[in-house]
């Protein structure tokens, strides 16, 4: 296939433009675009900050005074679970969401990310479940268990309203969100690079999303599916975390934390990736330390998974494990100072240049440094030990979250500000805004040290005149107000900044990125054509390069067919390796959202077979999403520009799909992990074992495995047929057949088990078989799925895809499915052998 | 298309110092637990968790030095983007090293179970 003839630079944009645009008023609705949705993150995001500000004000209107009456015990509870939950997952995790959808192809030399449909629905999800968690403050149903949901307090007896149940749907609906944006953000990194841009060369702060996103894959399944148990312990009364029928609530805290503590390394490398991006800027000097940085955030990684426990000290552990996590958690400081003094070294080796990002970045080194030292303090068991649950942590906590993420995040804004809205800021009022922030930070949170090892207990909503917190408490509410007031003159600055600002024409800071190599404000579809780059991405000339990039002078400068088109590359090596054509604006992501939170809502009020309507509805959906995109023949390699061609996407053998595919089932492996380590757990450790009844092995159980089984050689025999050029179509339609019959068997093995809610034994090996049939289910749909895109022509020998993902999905489901059965065979032996061990 | 010069399950050899750190940490957690619920005479038990410690430094030792040899030698051949990967790759497995050492050692000597 020939090039079209080149288009003037303005003719190009218009043709690009009319293609990557999104249309106006209820079209608006149908975006996919990331430069709009990163955007619509981080407004949203910065949204959901404010509320939970506001929601921090009342908690210290409240704890000014002594006694105090300005609210009771419950709304206290609401507001400091509330507070907890929206900054931790409506606030951070979407903002650096927002930030890495936004800026990522831009940095990376690409058009998009990978999935734009899903970085829609993403967003929608994100949406939807966020204002069901505030809406339930209006209607005096909030959460009010804390932000970490502990069990036993958490549970029906104890939480009877649907309080904890909006946080753990709602969360867990926030969170699904959250973990496809880790799978597309890993994708995209990987596979949509400009051409040339080695891993080694690669900027840094997409290796600090890389890392991240990887944390979250594996992250967040863990918390995930411990919000499912616990839901199905509240809602159906299967005794998980109920320590009088064989559970145990200490799992809870195991399942949460196992997110929990590299939730806050997830939050924080972002930040440090934005840092690591604006300190060289301002040094005006490239990053000292590249390739240690990447080391030190690779073990940051690994190290926070490993500290899990730190925040279980008090619950009684044995030493040598307390040993194992207060030495991890105090290792974890290393390659954090790796990243710190690299920083420093790069401030003192440049010049810098003392702007208002600069001033935020500052604000930084002070304040997360303080954070990490009282980190290392509390790793230390006997301190952690004394200063447990009380306003010490809460103090440590905001030193490393706000100083870690809410100061580079700021820094971040001033920096990136221009380029999203093409003007240039007054700086007349982000200098006060600035210190104001600081000092009132900094008053409110230091005085929570002094509080905190004076005894004071975190979570109470009031506390006695008696023991010398007065004034320090009185302190803290009025110095946080004054930080309030820092955020009131942001916000005002940014307003004024989009009414005010000077434009400007290109690379405002003179920055060697990317992402400033392209008109600003950004055009819908990034780059008019795609660069090459020959050395580090962190040493590109933006001013020349910009230009050359708009006059179609790199690859991709042309339109081809209406296709929305970029580049996708060798992981490594960042060779041409496909052109991946990416789908148009449409509603679908938004109907889907909108369906699936009918799901959310449904479960929540305990409407479950409206729930089923609605998840089918979904999946439904999903399949018109199939519709729309692919290619119906098979072109081979494409002009690509500069004299060179390569295969679209569904042509080669590791397109950007197939990649999600083994991410997500990466992730969906952990969160089978998390359960498998939940039923050996609870045989090991909780109270009122042995169960009154063991669950033996059944002839349906029997049957489960030769099910899975069958329906995995069905998959690989459709894969087989197409590959030798024949129609699939029946050995896809046995396969589904197969499905059936799996499902059925899975039932009838369900029902032979014991009463799954008279011991944590049934209630685990119920969920075992229920993770099979879930997934026996969801094979169903990729076969249809398959079925469906071969109908509609997207199938063919060269263009297997759809017939790999279904495979892919029935060996996972055959893995999962033989160690849940083999453990549920196993469980017999086990309890006999602890208990002839006691 | 020819296949990439550096495939990407290469990239595995970046963390495999710390995932085996990661499998350490899990085991030595595990076995832990196992001796303490099933009542494991404590000099024995604290023997088998010396033995894995060493086992897994062992294994970590040679990682990092196969790791160091894989990549310094792959560097020679291809520059880029090789060169870069042997730094990182390097410097992790010897961070797994180090991880290994300060994480273990020490805590093998205090009391075992509650």
């Amino acid at each position: 296939m020939s090039e079209s003839p080149p288009l003037s630079p303005i003719r190009l944009h218009k043709a690009l433009e009319r293609i990557w645009g999104t249309g106006p008023g209820w079209q608006r609705l149908s975006a996919v675009n990331h430069t709009v949705l990163g955007k619509r993150f981080m407004l949203t995001a910065f949204v959901f900050f404010a509320i939970g500000g506001v929601l921090a004000m009342l908690i210290r209107a409240q704890l000014a005074s002594p006694h105090a009456a300005f609210v009771g015990p419950e709304i206290y509870n609401q507001l400091f679970s509330m507070h907890g939950t929206l900054m931790m997952f409506l606030f951070a995790i979407p903002m650096l969401e927002g930030l890495a959808i936004y800026l990522l192809p831009k940095m990376l030399g690409a058009r998009d990310m990978a999935f734009p449909r899903l970085t829609a629905y993403g967003y929608w999800c994100y949406l939807f479940g966020g204002i069901i968690i505030v809406a339930s403050m209006l209607f005096g149903v909030a959460p009010n268990s804390g932000w970490f949901m502990y069990t036993p307090l958490s549970s029906q007896p104890y939480t009877p309203g649907i309080n904890a149940d909006i946080w753990l749907l709602g969360v867990t609906f926030v969170e699904i969100s959250a973990l496809s944006a880790a799978i597309e953000i890993t994708v995209s990194i990987l596979k949509l690079r400009a051409p040339g841009m080695a891993l080694g060369r690669m900027p840094l702060f997409a290796w600090y999303m890389l890392v991240t996103a990887m944390m979250m894959v594996f992250g967040f399944p863990p918390l995930i599916l411990g919000s499912i148990l616990l839901e199905l312990e509240r809602a159906f009364g299967l005794p998980f975390f109920d320590p009088t029928r064989g559970g145990d609530a200490l799992l809870w805290q195991h399942l949460f934390w196992l997110f929990g503590h590299p939730e806050v390394y997830i939050i924080f490398l972002p930040a440090a990736g934005a840092l690591s991006t604006i300190i060289p800027v301002f040094a005006q000097r490239r990053i000292v330390g590249y390739h240690a940085i990447i080391a030190a955030i690779v073990a940051l990684a690994f190290l926070s998974f490993g500290l899990w426990v730190h925040h279980m000290f008090t619950v009684g552990i044995p030493h040598l494990a307390l040993a194992f996590f207060s030495a991890a958690s105090a290792l974890v400081a290393i390659p954090t100072a790796v990243q710190i003094f690299a920083w420093l070294a790069t401030l003192a080796h440049g010049r810098p240049r003392f702007e208002v990002p600069m001033l935020y970045v500052m604000g930084f080194f002070l304040v997360f440094v303080i954070g990490g030292l009282t980190g290392v303090m509390l790793a230390m068991v006997p301190f952690d030990q004394q200063a447990h649950d009380s306003y010490f942590v809460v103090a440590h906590l905001h030193y490393v979250l706000v100083g870690g993420f809410v100061f580079p995040m700021l820094a971040a804004a001033y920096y990136w500000l221009p380029h999203v809205t093409g003007r240039q800021s007054v700086h007349r009022i982000s200098v006060p805004a600035f210190w104001l922030i600081f000092i009132g930070f900094n008053l409110t949170f230091f005085m929570m040290h002094l509080t905190g090892l004076m005894g004071m207990p975190r979570r109470v909503y009031t506390y006695p005149s008696n023991f010398g917190w007065d004034w320090l408490n009185l302190l803290s509410s009025v110095s946080g107000f004054i930080l309030t007031m820092g955020f009131a003159l942001f916000a005002m600055d940014i307003v004024l900044h989009f009414r005010f600002g000077r434009r400007f024409r290109r690379n405002l800071w003179r920055a060697p990125t990317l992402d400033w190599a392209m008109p600003t404000r950004p055009t819908s579809y990034a780059f008019a054509s795609l660069p090459t780059v020959t050395g580090h991405a962190e040493e590109a000339d933006p001013d020349t390069l910009g230009p050359q990039l708009a006059g179609g002078q790199g690859y991709l400068g042309f339109v081809r067919k209406n296709r929305l088109e970029t580049l996708g590359v060798d992981m490594t090596t960042g060779r041409v390796e496909h052109v991946a054509i990416l789908p148009s604006p449409t509603y679908l992501p938004f109907i889907s959202g909108a369906l699936t939170t009918g799901v959310v809502l449904a479960m929540l009020f305990k409407f479950y077979i409206i729930a089923l309507l609605f998840a089918l509805a979904t999946f439904a959906s999903f399949l018109f999403w199939s519709r729309e995109k692919g290619e119906r023949e098979d072109c081979g390699p494409i002009a690509i520009g500069k004299g060179e061609t390569a295969p679209p996407d569904a042509e080669v053998s590791g397109p950007s799909a197939y990649w999600a595919m083994v991410i997500g089932l990466a992730a969906n492996g952990t969160g089978f992990a998390a359960l498998l380590f939940g039923a050996l757990y609870l045989w090991l450790v909780a109270p009122a074992w042995p169960p009154p009844q063991i669950v033996g092995p059944s002839l349906w159980l029997w049957l489960v495995l030769p099910a899975l089984g069958l329906a995995s050689l069905a998959s690989r025999w459709a894969q087989g047929t197409n590959a030798s050029g024949r129609d699939p179509r029946l050995q896809l339609s046995v396969g589904m057949g197969l499905d059936i019959a799996a499902l059925i068997v899975l039932s009838l093995a369900l029902a032979a088990l014991p009463d799954p809610t008279a011991h944590a034994h049934m209630a685990t090996m119920a969920a075992l078989l229920g993770y099979s049939w879930l997934h026996a289910a969801l094979g169903l749909f990729c076969g249809l799925n398959a079925l469906l895109r071969y109908r509609w022509g997207y199938v063919s020998a060269r263009r297997p895809l759809p017939l790999r993902l279904n495979l892919m999905w029935h060996d996972f489901t055959l893995v999962t499915g033989l160690l849940g059965v083999a453990l549920i065979l196993a469980m017999p032996g086990l309890i006999g052998a602890l208990e002839a061990a006691r | 298309m020819s296949r990439s010069d550096v495939p990407p399950l290469y990239l595995l050899l970046i963390p495999l110092g710390f995932v085996i750190w990661s499998i350490a940490f899990v085991t030595l957690y595990a076995a832990n637990a196992i001796g303490c619920a099933f009542g494991w005479d404590m000099g024995a038990q604290r023997m088998v968790l010396i033995a894995l410690a060493l086992g897994f430094l062992a294994l970590s030792t040679l990682a990092s030095f196969r790791i160091w040899r894989f990549w310094t030698g792959r560097a020679r051949h291809q520059p880029a983007p090789a060169a870069s990967l042997a730094q990182i790759g390097t410097y992790t497995a010897l961070s797994a090293l180090a991880a290994s050492l300060g994480t273990f050692v020490p805590g093998l000597a205090v009391s075992l179970c509650i």
